[in-house]
């Protein structure tokens, strides 16, 4: 091999990366993005449990005063603390531009729109109907975002 | 040790399409599947708005809760078309690392 074949090797294998040449095009695989995700999708879906079983089985219609807008909006704060603490945690990772614009979008579902569509409601009070879209789209959310995350171990060979 | 470049490139592309071909159909099946859900979910919004079971504010929060929820699907969509291209390029590399490393006579790769 020629010198300038061996340093066009060295040049383009430094070029991928330092150390080794396993190249990395997104962020590595972490464990605390993964049990924090799980355990704010449980959280959301604990409290929208809660909701539906504010719903009367007899006339499908919410029990008021408890399914109002003001008795949840201090759970909502709360879910979308614990999604901006995700948010702020994948920001200082490197190569993590992906997941961190998830849990943006995911932070805005929870602290804007699930807002909205209980505040907004005539009756204050969330139906039946309302509460499985929010639940399904939610959980389409969160199931991407782990999704992407576990891939990051999985397609590495170390899951 | 001169390097065969052409028997280079075929074990190079030999491993990344194997990585390729065994991540692909995975893919594809999670866009299927999530973009199905978002339409089911679409239908289901439009059905509240017209049976009057929510009102328009509502309808609109929804479909941005919805449009965000799509555009993560999308996100990892990227996400796992960047990690297939990675364990391609990284088999492709590993595939000739020990041929490589023996001719510039060190642990290049």
């Amino acid at each position: 091999m020629s010198t300038a074949g061996r340093w066009a090797v060295v040049w383009c294998c430094a070029s991928l990366t330092v150390g080794g040449c396993a190249i990395r095009l997104v962020s590595e695989y972490d464990e605390a993005t993964d049990r924090g995700v799980t355990q704010l999708q449980s959280d959301v879906a604990s409290q929208l449990a809660q909701l539906k079983d504010l719903i009367d089985p007899q006339t499908g219609k919410p029990k008021h005063p408890d399914c109002e807008f003001d008795k949840f909006s201090g759970a909502y704060s709360r879910l979308a603390a614990s999604a901006h603490v995700l948010v702020v945690r994948n920001e200082a990772r490197q190569k993590n531009t992906l997941t961190t614009e998830q849990l943006k979008l995911l932070e805005s579902s929870i602290g804007e729109e699930l807002v909205t569509v209980h505040r907004e409601s005539d009756d204050k009070c969330m139906n039946a109907g309302a509460i499985q879209v929010v639940s399904d789209a939610l959980d389409q959310n969160f199931r991407a975002i782990l999704k992407l995350e576990l891939a990051k171990k999985l397609y590495r060979g170390e899951g | 040790m001169a390097l065969n470049v052409k028997s280079l490139a075929a074990a190079m592309l030999g491993a990344a399409q194997g990585k390729l071909q065994e991540h692909w159909p995975e893919v594809r099946e999670y866009a299927e599947t999530e973009t199905r859900k978002t339409a089911d979910t679409l239908a289901s919004i439009e059905r509240l708005l017209l049976a009057g079971q929510i009102n328009s504010k509502q309808a609109k929060a929804l479909l941005r809760m919805q449009r965000n929820s799509a555009q993560s699907v999308l996100l990892t969509i990227e996400g796992l078309g960047l990690l297939t291209v990675e364990s391609a390029i990284n088999a492709a590399l590993g595939a000739v690392r020990d041929t490589v490393n023996g001719a510039v006579g060190f642990a290049l790769l």
